[in-house]
C-alpha cells in the first residue's frame, strides 16, 4: 500500500470513529438525558453523523484488508462531510438572516452559536483533508469538455 | 419559413440517456426537459430548424434498446420510423457504451431507413482513455457517424451537414446481417408468402418482417392478423421454434458488433479509480445505498424549509403589508375584503411558499442531472421487488415528489399492465410539491423549530403507505411477480447551474401558473361562499359560520368530528380536491375572515380546536385523501378504467380517515 493511502486509511479511522461517537452524543441530547454545547436534539441528525461515520470506517476497514478501492469511502466520506457541513453553513445564515435582518419573533434569542452542529463544524477536518489530497479530488471527469467545432 | 423550401424529417432514434433529448434541444433550441433518469421520454416531440436552406423538423423518438416490442416506448419508435418512413433516422449512440447501443444501429440498418450515427458524449468516452476510429466504424457500417457533444452542442453542424447529403441520396437498401444458413432460409421462404401481400409489403420491408416473424413478435402478429396472408403465415410458423430462432439472431447480431468494434474501438487502460467509480462503490453499497440515500433527501427538505425561511417570511411580511394598504384605502368595504381577505389572503399564503417549491425543485434537479436518483431506483430496485412493485415503477414514484400527474404517465414505460396499475393507484401516496405548503404552514405554526423532521416523516409516511398499499394490491387484487427489470446507471456528471435552474423553473412556474388561474378562481369562490349565506350577503362583520362555505363544513361534521376537525379544516379539504394548495388558500381566507390584526399562525394557534395532534392528522389527511382533480383525471386517463378510478380516490379517502382516526386515539391516548 502507498504512503498516502495509509494516511487515508487512518484518516478514516479517526475521522469515522469522531462522527461516531458525536452521532452517540447526538442521540443522548436528543433523549433529553443530558444538554451538551454545540450539539443539538436533533434525532435525524443522529442517522446523517452515522452515515457518514460508517462510509468512512467502510474505508478504513477495506484499506486495511488491503483492497485498494476503499479509498473510494474516504474519498466519498469526505465529500459528504463537506456537503453537510455546506448545508448547515446556509442554515446558519439563514438563521442570521432571521434574526439580524427580518427580526422575526421566533428567533428572538437566536445566536450564531445556536446555529452550530457536529456536521457543521466536523466538515473541518473533511476540508483540512480535502486541502492536503486536493489533487486526488479533480471533478474534470464529470464537466463536459469545451471544443471547437471543427477541431 | 419560405413556403417553396425543401422541407425534409428527421427522427432522433437511441438508447435512454444517451444524450438524446439534450441533442434535440441542441438542434432545434426548444426548451426541453433535460434529464438522466431513464424514460424520460415518454411521448414523440417535435421541433423544427432551418439549417442551409433547408427547413427541417426534428421528431424525438422514445428512448429504447432495441426495436422489439417488449415496451410501448419501442412500439412507438418502431412504428413511427416504419409507417411514417422519416427521411433520415439519426442513431443517438452513446460513445462510451458502443457495444450496448450498436445493437439498436443493426436493428435500424435492418429496416431498411437511411440512418445516421450521431457518436455522442464522446468526451466521456475519450476522458476513459477510449479511441474510436471514426472512419472505420463509417465505414465497416456503410453508415455516416459524426462525433458529438451534444451538451456543448459540438458536432450539431457536421451532423445536420451529413443528414442533408444522406437526405439527398437515392433509394437505400436494406443492410443485411446474416443469421446463417437454416435461418436464412427460413426468412427467404417467409418473405415469399409476404410478397403474396402487396398493401403490406410497401409498407414493411419484406426481410424485416420475417425477421420480426421469427421472433415472434407479438406486436407485428397483431398486425398480420387483418392480412389476406395470415393463415398461410400461421401454418408456417407453427412448424418453428421461435424462442430458440431469436436467441441465435440476438448472438449473431452481437457477432456482428462486436467484428465491428474490434476493428474501430481501442479501449483505454484503466488502472485508476475515476470519481464515478469511485462514487458509485459508495452510493450503490448494499448496506450504505439506502441510509445514503436516506440522508441526501434529509438534507434536500433540511434545505427546503430551514433555508427558504427567511425568504418565505419577506414575501409573508410583504403581502401582510399590501393586504393592510387595500384594507385601509380601498372602498366600498365588500371589494376591500375581497381583494384583502380574499385574493390576498388567499393567493397570498399560496406565494409565501414559492422559496420553499422552488428550492426543492432545484434540489431534486441536482439530484437528478448529476446521475444519482437513476443510482437511488437502482439500490430501491431489490426493496422494490420484494414488496411486489417493478424497478422501474420507483421513478415515476420518485417524479410524484414533483407532480403526481407527469408521474402518473410516466408509468408508460412499464411493460406489465399489472405493475403498471399498481404504480399508478399508489402513486398519489408520493407527496407532491402541491401539498409541502399544507405541511409548510401547519408544521410550521404547530412544531416551531422542528417542523423540518415532521415534514420529512410527512414524506416518509407517504413512500411507506405506497409501499404496504402495493404490496396489498400484489396480494390480493393483482396477484403476480412484477417482470424483471433491466437498469442502466448513466454516467455521473457535474450539474451545471444554469441546466438546474432551467429544471427548477420548468417545474415551479407550473405551482406560479396554477396560482393565479386554478387557486385564484378557487380562492375568490371562496370568498364568496364566505362572504354570502342563506341570509344573502352577511359582510365582513358578521359572522361566517353562517357562511355557505360553513354550511358545505358542516355537512361533513359527522364524517370527521372523531378525527376533531372543525367546519373550516372540513371546507378546506373539500376545497383542496380542486389543488392541494387550495387547502392553505382557504384556510387564509377562512381565518382571515376573522380579525383584520392578526396573522394566519395567530389565528390558527388561538384556534382551540386546532392543536399540534389536530394539525398532524390534517397533514397525514392531506398527503393521503382524494388525490387533487388532475391526478384523478390522469389516472382515469391512463388506466381507461372508471372502475380504477373510483376506486383510488374511495381507497384514498378511506385510508386517509383510519390514519387521522389513528393518530388521533394514540395522541389521546398518550396526552
Amino acid at each position: 500500500m502507498t504512503r498516502k493511502n495509509k494516511e487515508k486509511e487512518m484518516f478514516g479511522l479517526m475521522i469515522g470513529f469522531i462522527y461516531i461517537v458525536f452521532g452517540f452524543l447526538q442521540a443522548v441530547v436528543s433523549m433529553g438525558m443530558v444538554t451538551i454545547l454545540f450539539i443539538p436534539a436533533k434525532p435525524v441528525g443522529v442517522l446523517v453523523l452515522f452515515v457518514i461515520g460508517a462510509v468512512f470506517l467502510t474505508g478504513y476497514r477495506e484499506l486495511n484488508k488491503g483492497i485498494r478501492e476503499g479509498v473510494a469511502y474516504i474519498h466519498v466520506g469526505i465529500m459528504l462531510s463537506l456537503l453537510f457541513s455546506f448545508i448547515y453553513i446556509l442554515i446558519l445564515f439563514a438563521g442570521a438572516l432571521e434574526t439580524y435582518i427580518l427580526k422575526n419573533e421566533d428567533f428572538e434569542n437566536w445566536t450564531i452559536l445556536d446555529g452550530m452542529r457536529p456536521e457543521l463544524y466536523l466538515g473541518l477536518l473533511s476540508l483540512l483533508a480535502l486541502f492536503k489530497w486536493r489533487k486526488d479530488f479533480s471533478l474534470s471527469e464529470l464537466i463536459p469538455e469545451r471544443r471547437k467545432e471543427n477541431d | 419559413v419560405k413556403k417553396d423550401m425543401k422541407k425534409i424529417r428527421i427522427a432522433l432514434a437511441g438508447n435512454p440517456n444517451v444524450g438524446k433529448s439534450t441533442l434535440f434541444n441542441a438542434i432545434t433550441g426548444a426548451r426541453q426537459h433535460v434529464g438522466n433518469w431513464p424514460g424520460v421520454t415518454v411521448e414523440k416531440k417535435v421541433g423544427r430548424r432551418v439549417y442551409k436552406g433547408v427547413e427541417i423538423e426534428v421528431v424525438d423518438l422514445p428512448g429504447t434498446y432495441s426495436l422489439t416490442a417488449y415496451s410501448l416506448d419501442e412500439i412507438v419508435a418502431r412504428d413511427y420510423i416504419v409507417e411514417e418512413k422519416p427521411d433520415v433516422v439519426v442513431h443517438v449512440v452513446d460513445a462510451s457504451n458502443l457495444e450496448r447501443n450498436l445493437y439498436l444501429t443493426t436493428q435500424l440498418m435492418e429496416l431498411g431507413c437511411k440512418v445516421v450515427i450521431a457518436l455522442n458524449m464522446v468526451d466521456l468516452a475519450e476522458k476513459r482513455g477510449d479511441k474510436i476510429h471514426v472512419e472505420k466504424m463509417a465505414e465497416f457500417l456503410e453508415i455516416p457517424v459524426v462525433k458529438t457533444i451534444a451538451s456543448i452542442e459540438y458536432g450539431v453542424k457536421t451532423l445536420l451537414d451529413e443528414v442533408l447529403k444522406e437526405a439527398g441520396k437515392g433509394i437505400h437498401h436494406e443492410h443485411e446481417i446474416g443469421y446463417g444458413k437454416e435461418i436464412e432460409k427460413l426468412i427467404v421462404q417467409l418473405e415469399n408468402i409476404i410478397r403474396k401481400d402487396k398493401k403490406l409489403s410497401n409498407v414493411y420491408p419484406p426481410r424485416w418482417l420475417a425477421v420480426k416473424l421469427l421472433e415472434n413478435d407479438e406486436n407485428i402478429k397483431e398486425k398480420l392478423k387483418r392480412s389476406k396472408i395470415k393463415k398461410d403465415l400461421k401454418r408456417f410458423l407453427a412448424g418453428v421454434d421461435t424462442e430458440e430462432i431469436e436467441t441465435v439472431m440476438v448472438d449473431k447480431r452481437y457477432e456482428v458488433i462486436n467484428a465491428v468494434l474490434h476493428q474501430v474501438l481501442k479501449r483505454g487502460e484503466r488502472t485508476q479509480l475515476t470519481i464515478s467509480d469511485m462514487i458509485d462503490r459508495v452510493f450503490t453499497n448494499k448496506y450504505l445505498g439506502i441510509p445514503l440515500f436516506l440522508i441526501m433527501m434529509w438534507g434536500a427538505f433540511e434545505l427546503t424549509f430551514t433555508f427558504a425561511l427567511p425568504f418565505s417570511d419577506l414575501i409573508d411580511k410583504s403581502f401582510g403589508l399590501l393586504a393592510d394598504w387595500i384594507r385601509e384605502n380601498v372602498e366600498p368595504a365588500w371589494l376591500a375584503s375581497l381583494l384583502g381577505d380574499g385574493i390576498i389572503g388567499g393567493i397570498g399564503f399560496v406565494l409565501v411558499f414559492v422559496p420553499n417549491i422552488f428550492l426543492l425543485f432545484f434540489l431534486l434537479s441536482i439530484l437528478e442531472d448529476s446521475g444519482y436518483l437513476a443510482r437511488a431506483a437502482f439500490i430501491m430496485d431489490k426493496i422494490m421487488y420484494s414488496i411486489g412493485l417493478h424497478g422501474k415503477s420507483f421513478i415515476p414514484l420518485l417524479m410524484g415528489f414533483g407532480c403526481n400527474v407527469p408521474a402518473i404517465m410516466a408509468t408508460r414505460t412499464i411493460e406489465d399492465e399489472k405493475d403498471r396499475l399498481i404504480t399508478i393507484l399508489v402513486n398519489p401516496f408520493m407527496s407532491c410539491g402541491a401539498r409541502l405548503p399544507v405541511y409548510l404552514l401547519l408544521a410550521g405554526v404547530f412544531f416551531g423549530k422542528d417542523a423540518a423532521t415532521v415534514i420529512f416523516f410527512i414524506y416518509a409516511l407517504g413512500i411507506l403507505i405506497a409501499v404496504l398499499s402495493a404490496k396489498l394490491f400484489r396480494l390480493t387484487l393483482l396477484p403476480g411477480k412484477p417482470a424483471p427489470f433491466i437498469m442502466e446507471l448513466p454516467p455521473y456528471r457535474l450539474p451545471t447551474l444554469r441546466t438546474s435552474a432551467l429544471h427548477m423553473w420548468e417545474r415551479g412556474r407550473l405551482y406560479l401558473k396554477k396560482a393565479g388561474t386554478i387557486i385564484f378562481a378557487a380562492t375568490v369562490v371562496i370568498w364568496i361562499l364566505t362572504a354570502f349565506g342563506s341570509q344573502g350577503y352577511i359582510g365582513e362583520e358578521s359572522d361566517i359560520s353562517e357562511s355557505y362555505a360553513a354550511d358545505i363544513g358542516r355537512a361533513f361534521e359527522p364524517v370527521t368530528a372523531p378525527l376533531g376537525f372543525n367546519w373550516k379544516m372540513n371546507t378546506a379539504l373539500v376545497f383542496g380536491f380542486v389543488a392541494k394548495e387550495v387547502v392553505v388558500s382557504s384556510l387564509g381566507v377562512l381565518y382571515g375572515s376573522e380579525s383584520e390584526e392578526e396573522t394566519l399562525t395567530d389565528s390558527l394557534q388561538k384556534d382551540k380546536d386546532f392543536s399540534p395532534l389536530v394539525s398532524l392528522e390534517l397533514m397525514v389527511f392531506v398527503l393521503v385523501y382524494v388525490p387533487c382533480v388532475a391526478a384523478v383525471a390522469a389516472i382515469y386517463k391512463e388506466t381507461n378504467s372508471f372502475k380504477w378510478t373510483l376506486f383510488s380516490v374511495v381507497y384514498g379517502l378511506v385510508l386517509a380517515w383510519l390514519l387521522a382516526f389513528l393518530i388521533h386515539i394514540t395522541g389521546g391516548l398518550l396526552g
